[in-house]
């Protein structure tokens, strides 16, 4: 490299080993906090269960269900056409917003809900477009 | 080295590192697509594709932005730097693969274009949390690609090695922005911490790495001051016994840096700056009679900086001054070509 082109790549550096790192944090620092507790669950919940509530909607059905006798929920979600969106999250919303999973191809997915939703009278599931910031469809669950 | 522009001058060290990286990219791409079908076996074809192009471009431009400083810290890596140009523009197919689909995949189904759509479906961009991160990724596919087109030495030697270099340090800011790019997009909403920790990592090794060699390169350039002319305007540069037989000892004046060579009892001087991409000359050494550059083999005749024919390129030359067994050289620079007598070496005198 000729000297000029050296002077400008130490004084970048030098300005990047503030900014990037900078730009790392901040970027770290707004991650919703509250959306990586829960993972959705491949498979079905076993033993006795009960269907809590059914809400079908054109793309997709909501089955949520209770085992007997054990506090808590399981989503089933099942995804009857292909989204036109390509990415979409599941968020639950109750007193805050909890993302407890997304969603690709067609098909069915279960989603272990937090044993804390048995103190609330209701929550909403909404799936959510992260790209373009939009809503797709929102559902209230009933408990 | 070439007299006539081919699309590539192929040879055996780049068809080396051509089958190297070729079986790097399939080696990677079959390992990512079947931990990922693993992991998660619901994931469509598409996302599958857009996840492993990115992660595999982003992981190519931390090699590509390693080979530079790695190169000028210890030259066992310069293998590595003679290529580098495939490697650049590997990645920027790959990247180009990762935004084309990325674009028909999150944009194409809308009533607007899709590039309209890249900048205006998510307007928040006064929000950090909620940027519209894909407008940083299609900032640097731009830059990616005003290099991938730039790379050949048609455009080297018609832009001129500076106007090129400055182009394609452009890298810089690209990186920069796709670091952005995926930390206000997938990181927001992955919940593995895997992800976060590499990035951090390959974020702090490229800080690290290019902190280190400009320091080192700054401390060359700061050295020179410390030359104090004689009163014929020479310079003392060094004992003879420093300049080994077909090596170079580099001077660093306030302009520019000079390269004494000493080779078959002779002593030449000549601009340290390759006029190819403006590669250290004296970190090369006399092979046939010529200098010859230590990034792309570039070779110059010690005694006037010219190119062997039917090569021409040129660089400036310097005069040289043996006085006793002290090496001296003048900073006023000759046209680039200059034919300048080289300064002889006794034969009685020994090298240590």
């Amino acid at each position: 490299m000729i000297k000029p082109l050296r002077t400008y790549h130490f004084y970048l550096w030098r300005i990047w080993v503030v900014l990037l790192p900078l730009g790392f944090i901040l970027a770290l620092w707004v991650i919703p906090r509250n959306q990586t507790s829960v993972h959705p669950s491949s498979v079905a919940i076993k033993g006795e269960t009960t269907l809590v509530y059914h809400a079908p909607s054109p793309c997709c059905d909501f089955n949520l269900r209770q085992t007997t006798g054990v506090p808590g929920y399981q989503l089933e979600l099942v995804l009857k056409k292909q989204l036109k969106v390509p990415a979409c999250l599941v968020y639950l919303r109750t007193d805050k917003d909890q993302l407890i999973g997304q969603l690709g191809q067609v098909g069915t997915y279960y989603f272990d809900l937090p044993s804390a939703l048995q103190h609330f009278d209701e929550a909403t599931i909404t799936l959510q477009d992260p790209i373009h910031q939009q809503v797709i469809t929102t559902i209230q669950l009933p408990l | 080295m070439s007299a006539s522009y081919q699309a590539i001058l192929w040879n055996r060290q780049k068809k080396i590192y051509d089958t190297i990286l070729v079986s790097f990219l399939l080696l990677y791409a079959i390992l990512f697509v079947s931990v990922n079908l693993i992991i998660h076996p619901e994931i469509t074809f598409e996302t599958l594709l857009i996840r492993t192009t990115a992660t595999l471009a982003f992981l190519l431009l931390h090699i590509i932005l390693m080979i530079g400083p790695l190169a000028r810290l210890h030259p066992v890596f310069l293998p590595l730097l003679y290529n580098r140009r495939h490697l650049g523009v590997t990645m920027f197919c790959v990247a180009a693969i990762h935004g084309i689909f990325s674009i028909i995949q999150f944009h194409a189904l809308g009533n607007v274009h899709p590039l309209v759509s890249l900048f205006l479906s998510n307007t928040h961009y006064g929000s950090l949390p909620y940027f519209p991160f894909q407008a940083l990724g299609f900032l640097a596919l731009i830059i990616f690609m005003l290099m991938a087109v730039t790379s050949h030495d048609f455009w080297l030697e018609n832009l001129s090695p500076k106007v090129w270099k400055t182009l394609h340090m452009g890298v810089y800011l690209a990186y920069a922005l796709v670091l952005m790019h995926v930390m206000l997009g997938v990181i927001q909403y992955e919940t593995s911490p895997v992800l976060v920790v590499l990035l951090g990592l390959g974020l702090l090794l490229l800080l690290g790495l290019h902190v280190a060699a400009s320091r080192k390169e700054h401390q060359k350039d700061q050295e020179g001051f410390a030359y104090n002319p004689e009163a014929d305007g020479f310079i003392r540069v060094c004992a003879l016994d420093e300049i080994a037989e077909n090596r170079a000892k580099i001077v660093s004046l306030p302009e520019e840096r000079i390269a004494i060579f000493r080779y078959a009892n002779h002593l030449s001087a000549v601009s340290n700056v390759c006029k190819h991409q403006n590669g250290p000359l004296g970190e090369g050494r006399i092979i046939d009679g010529c200098i010859t550059c230590p990034w792309h083999g570039y070779q110059y005749l010690p005694h006037n900086g010219s190119s062997p024919p039917p090569f021409k390129e040129k660089v400036a030359t310097y005069d040289v001054k043996l006085v006793g067994r002290t090496v001296y050289v003048h900073p006023k620079a000759y046209p680039e070509g200059t034919e300048r007598p080289p300064a002889v070496v006794p034969t009685n005198t020994i090298m240590i």
